[in-house]
């Protein structure tokens, strides 16, 4: 009888949890949504309103940039690639490419750490949506330069601000221009 | 009225043809509205927006997906049995359409002497039809599973078919009890046998089996919880995981169309179909014509309010097209008041008053209708999945011996005469 019991009674509470259930989801359909709807209802451009250590699209402050290629050996998947031209004349090095593909950049931030200078950075800048995607393929340096020495000991370094030089590359290759925010 | 409209208009074709045209309203139309009202329901369940950027409301997003599937490259893959995986979403298609077939949409009504009704094909076993039809669409999905030549496919076409058929089994014993209710096999003479009080309701009548039938609906659906053949944390997509295009789309409709038989069936045994419970009592003897401009005046009240929210400068912010979407609607408002007049000025006579009272009896059973088909929708963003032995458990050790005592319970209830 114990069981018989047991069974019935398994199957009212089936009935007054899923009510419970029900109630509750339907508790939730009433509340405000909690998500912000991105990208035009934001008090602020989305940029503005990440955490000051959120990695996004990387860029190189190549006036900085030393060519030690440190940051190309950390690189997991090779996405960096520079080439550095010895002269033998002038006893110069000039950097004649750098560039990172943000299309397969997983953004793990490795380059970062191993840059002696600082010049590779994390800008906030995310949306980098493309036709095509080799346009993702950044190219810092369009014509050659001599590189930079490395900043003596206590030196500090001007960088330019963050974000700036990977803006103007997304906007040369045909990002949209980034979200408004504060709109309607 | 002459002769010849008389007779288009008793004749049984015309309502077979308009009840087709009722169906396929409910269902193809249909269609995209439920894709936009399950994933904007399941976004508010989860408390974000969901879609509402194309067209108000995000409406315009449902016939932006049906584009997308259409214009798709449809993949066979691989080794796949090409007749088996091009016909499997046509079974499942058809037979779920198949079903509205025997669906009354309305009592009968008198036109010049004759009696009709909104139904396709009044079938003297019109419940056996359903259930031997919808039992077939079963083969749909293991065929669409064994012909994919993939191992996720193979499963979910597995579980389907262990899972369908060990649900059918409770369905089929859960509608026996509502056979011996009713004493009928008629689906209209089932809903007759509802009308009256509140408690002539199937579900008053028979609550166990109302438990039982709602509980193997979802299972035969595919619905969550007993989503197993097409679990997407486990088997990628289950049957149709290699389907693209507009196959896959058949299988996508499927299942919607399925839902809505299944919404209208669970209606029609158990909600009262269409009719409204003390009707006679409170809208004296032709309650159905009275209600008429009650109906016509609540539509017209919903589409204005609607056309106002979608007017509003917030609202226009937001999506474009909203002024044309509310001029349709008050348009449809204008329409619905018109008739309400129509109807006060010409209630006597007989003809019109008959189209009238059908007209309320559907709009009746499509409000309800709509209720369980948010049912599911709300159930699925409610319950979890069950594991599979917990479902063939819960299939076989409870839903089978509660079918069999509930056919006892309603067989002595019934020769006692309390039923
Ligand atoms: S963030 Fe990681 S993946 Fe991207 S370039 Fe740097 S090391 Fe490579
Ligand atoms: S970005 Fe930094 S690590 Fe990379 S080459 Fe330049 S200085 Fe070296």
């Amino acid at each position: 009888m114990g069981a018989l019991r047991e069974y019935f009674a398994a199957i009212g509470r089936t009935i007054v949890t899923l009510g419970d259930g029900l109630a509750v989801t339907f508790s939730y359909l009433l509340r405000k949504p909690t998500t912000i709807q991105y990208p035009d209802r934001t008090a602020q451009p989305v940029v503005a309103m990440l955490p000051e250590r959120s990695r996004g699209m990387l860029e190189n402050d190549v006036e900085h940039c030393t060519g030690c290629s440190m940051c190309a050996k950390q690189c997991p998947i090779d996405c960096i690639h520079i080439t550095v031209v010895k002269d033998e004349e002038t006893k110069t090095r000039s950097l004649t490419q750098f560039d990172i593909d943000a299309g397969k950049c997983m953004y793990c931030g490795l380059c970062v750490e191993a840059c002696p200078i600082g010049c590779l950075r994390h800008s906030l800048e995310f949306e980098g949506a493309m036709y095509d995607i080799n346009r993702l393929m950044l190219h810092f340096v369009t014509e050659p330069r001599v590189v930079a020495k490395p900043p003596k000991k206590g030196e500090e370094v001007q960088f330019a601000p963050r974000g700036s030089i990977v803006r103007k590359f997304l906007y040369e290759a045909g990002a949209r221009p980034p979200s408004s925010g504060g709109a309607s | 009225m002459p002769e010849w409209a008389q007779s288009i208009m008793t004749s049984s074709i015309t309502w077979a043809v308009l009840a087709g045209v009722m169906a396929y309203m409910l269902t193809l139309v249909g269609i995209p509205v439920y894709t936009w009202w399950e994933r904007r329901g399941a976004a508010l369940i989860q408390r974000r927006p969901g879609p509402n950027r194309r067209g108000p409301y995000g409406l315009v997003q449902a016939i932006a997906d049906a584009v997308k599937l259409a214009v798709k490259e449809d993949v066979v893959p691989a080794g796949a049995n090409k007749w088996m995986h091009a016909i499997a979403p046509m079974i499942v298609m058809t037979v779920a359409l198949t079903t509205f077939a025997v669906i009354p949409w309305s009592g009968d009504i008198e036109l010049f002497g004759k009696t009709v009704r909104l139904q396709v094909a009044d079938l003297n076993f019109g419940i056996i039809f359903i259930l031997a039809i919808s039992s077939m669409a079963v083969y749909g999905v293991t065929l669409a599973g064994w012909s994919s030549n993939n191992k996720y496919s193979m499963l979910g076409g597995l579980r389907a078919g262990a899972q369908m058929v060990s649900y059918e089994i409770a369905l089929g014993l859960a509608v026996v009890g509502m056979v011996l209710v009713y004493g009928t096999l008629k689906l209209n003479l089932m809903v007759a046998g509802q009308e009256g009080s509140l408690f002539q309701w199937g579900l008053f009548q028979a609550p166990l089996a109302f438990l039982i039938y709602m509980v193997a609906t979802y299972a035969e659906t595919n619905r969550v919880p007993f989503d197993l053949v097409e679990a997407d944390s486990e088997i990628v997509a289950g049957f149709h995981t290699e389907y693209s295009s507009l196959r896959f789309g058949l299988f996508y409709m499927g299942e919607y169309v399925h839902m809505a038989v299944s919404a209208v069936l669970t209606v029609i045994l158990f909600f009262g179909g269409y009719h409204v419970p003390w009707a006679h009592t409170l809208f004296g003897t032709t309650p159905y014509a009275t209600l008429f401009p009650w109906v016509m005046a609540a539509l017209a009240a919903l589409c204005l309010a609607l056309a106002w929210d979608t007017s509003r400068p917030k609202r226009r912010a937001l999506t474009q097209g909203n002024m044309i979407f509310a001029a349709i609607l008050v348009a449809v408002a204008g329409g619905a008041l018109l008739l309400a007049t129509l109807y006060g000025l010409f209630y006597d006579v007989a003809w019109f008053a008959a189209l009238c009272s059908m007209v309320t009896q559907v709009a009746v059973l499509v409000v309800k209708f709509l209720f369980f088909f948010w049912l599911f929708i709300w159930v699925r963003w409610t319950v979890p999945r069950f594991r599979y032995d917990q479902l063939m458990k819960l299939g076989w050790k409870v839903m089978l011996p509660l079918a069999l005592f509930n056919i006892g319970l309603t067989s002595v209830l019934v020769l006692a005469g309390w039923l």
